[in-house]
């Protein structure tokens, strides 16, 4: 299976079957960017507000909620992904067995623990994928965690554009570092282990139909550019130009912590769209 | 709104996009524990129907009374969500910035009618903040949700399935909103002397339509989701003679709230209006910690 994905993910490089996602692998003008930073701005701006906001006895669900309701009043119509919210150990996806155990649940926050906001609207047209981590009060050990994490965000952007850079690289050397850490890899608990996965721009912001937190936007963007190309997970062989939503998500004894972004992935170069971290 | 006579300053302050209005009265001089009172009005009103309770409640508490989305002064939008239970308490979070910046003053929602159900969003977002809800022939939206398998209740509220109906609610609001008007308040039994002053009839008719569509469109979220039950104390307080909503009753609260109080009281669905003496009395033993079971 794993050779599979592999050669998949290169589907942008294969004979007859590059016109299917070579269009992700490339770098947009600096007009197009802006609009990606201008999503992923709102997206910030929500999270945060969200965040701020949450209390005591609020359910995963009841944050979720609001966070959908912030950006729709701000004029978001789709999402890629509706917001995932989880608290306490679900934060490292404790008890998660199915795909459904992933949504956000009636879960009630307790003061100490931490809380991850992850949400993907898509803004005039532009997908982001934004991923938060906060705790409920003082927490030493999401301190701890979140600075980690910080050192892989700077760390990250080289990781790319080593010469020898593949998806599947970077992948083993994030896994490599947050294990030495102390951490154990929640991302690699993702369906398909993702790092991350590319952005687009969407031809249609029509709200549509919204199957298991992903917007239709998300199913046709993936499906319609062969899938393993747009997957960052440890098989990935693929060319790495283009716009990435970079996910690490770390686990500690009890909780996880992740960041997501935006990663600008240029042939010998890669920067975060936005310089200024939200960890 | 300049013929609105309420003795309270109206302010008003962009809300994520939106303009909210809102009148505010209370001490000059507040602590961090001196509460606000938040009077979230129903339909067809306007904050001006709290006018008695701003006037009674003021020398002792900060008293913010807003104009829910699309009613008086605060914005009208075309956009349904705007007008959701999560909208308005995001919306009220913003006012209640201004109205103290620190963040740190125990507030008491309390509201009448379909602010109810906003009262209880707002409570449910501070949760620990909150130091009382207040329910006056009101419901929260899991109560309403659980009663529209009550023929009953449904009798009482075939209104609401009227408002689900686009384009014929705002053409009547616009043609006939004083007579509207007139006529909500006599179903509700309220005296012409009680009447809240509103301006033109359309500030209370027509701008606030869409939160029956919003609240409607709410309920299978509201249903799906439950925070913590309510630690706070919550008192519901009901004029038996309502034509609108039948009396709140122990299990349905005691579902989202550990610590209810339920009084049946003589009067009308605008108790708050016409027996304005007796539940300023009670507002105020219920702020001052008297809140309990009967």
């Amino acid at each position: 299976m794993n050779r599979v994905m592999s050669l998949a993910s290169k589907v942008s490089s294969l004979p007859g079957l590059g016109v299917i996602s070579r269009s992700a692998a490339r770098v947009p003008r600096t007009e197009t960017l802006d609009g990606y930073l201008h999503a992923q701005n709102l997206a910030r701006q929500a999270v945060k507000e969200i965040a701020s906001l949450i209390r005591e006895g609020w359910s995963e669900r009841q944050a979720a909620d609001l966070l959908d309701t912030y950006l729709a009043d701000h004029g978001v119509r789709s999402f890629f992904h509706r917001s995932f919210v989880w608290f306490g150990d679900r934060t490292r996806f404790k008890g998660v067995k199915t795909y459904f155990d992933y949504l956000p649940s009636k879960r009630v926050v307790r003061p100490g623990e931490v809380v991850i906001l992850d949400v993907a609207p898509i803004v005039n047209g532009y997908t982001c994928d934004i991923g938060y981590t906060i705790s409920l009060g003082e927490n030493a050990e999401l301190a701890k965690a979140k600075a980690h994490l910080a050192e892989l965000r700077d760390a990250l952007p080289a990781m790319f554009e080593a010469a020898s850079a593949t998806g599947g690289a970077v992948w083993k050397d994030i896994d490599t570092r947050l294990r030495a850490a102390g951490y154990d890899n929640i991302h690699a608990l993702y369906p398909f282990s993702v790092l991350g996965h590319r952005v687009h721009k969407v031809k249609s912001q029509a709200a549509g139909v919204n199957l298991i937190n992903f917007g239709w936007q998300a199913y046709w963007e993936f499906l319609s550019r062969g899938v393993f190309g747009q997957l960052l997970n440890g098989d990935f062989e693929g060319d790495l130009t283009g716009l990435w939503a970079i996910e690490p998500h770390v686990g500690g004894v009890d909780f996880g912590a992740k960041f997501e972004e935006i990663l600008v992935v240029m042939p010998g170069a890669a920067r975060w769209l936005d310089a200024e971290a939200l960890i | 709104m300049d013929d609105v006579q309420v003795d309270a300053e109206l302010k008003q302050r962009d809300a994520r996009g939106l303009a909210s209005a809102w009148f505010e009265a209370g001490p000059v001089d507040t602590t961090e524990t001196t509460p606000i009172l938040v009077l979230m009005h129903g339909f067809p009103d306007g904050a001006s129907a709290w006018s008695y309770q701003i006037e009674a409640l003021k020398e002792r508490y900060t008293v913010v009374a807003p104009y829910v989305r699309g009613a008086g002064p605060s914005e009208r939008t075309k956009a349904v969500r705007r007008y959701s239970p999560d909208a308005v308490a995001l919306d009220t979070l913003e006012i209640l910035k201004e109205v103290d910046p620190t963040g740190k003053r125990p507030v008491v929602p309390v509201g009448h009618d379909l602010g109810a159900v906003h009262a209880w969003h707002l409570a449910e977002l501070l949760q620990d903040r909150a130091k009382g809800v207040v329910l006056i022939n009101g419901l929260t939206v899991s109560q309403m949700a659980r009663r529209l398998v009550s023929p009953a209740q449904l009798k009482k509220s075939w209104y609401i399935f009227l408002l689900q109906v686009p384009v014929l609610p705002e053409l009547l609001a616009k043609t006939a909103s004083s007579p509207l008007l007139r006529f909500a308040h006599a179903r509700g039994g309220l005296s012409p002397e009680f009447e809240p002053e509103v301006g033109d009839a359309k500030n209370v008719m027509l701008g606030p339509l869409n939160q029956y569509r919003a609240f409607v469109r709410d309920i299978p979220k509201a249903l799906r989701r439950s925070a913590k039950r309510l630690t706070c104390p919550v008192l519901a307080l009901y004029g038996a003679d309502d034509a609108f909503v039948l009396a709140p009753r122990r299990d349905e609260l005691e579902r989202e709230a550990e610590n209810v109080t339920i009084r049946i009281l003589p009067g009308n669905h605008w108790i708050h209006r016409q027996d304005h003496v007796k539940i300023n009395k009670l507002l105020a033993e219920f702020v001052e910690g008297a809140g309990g079971k009967p």
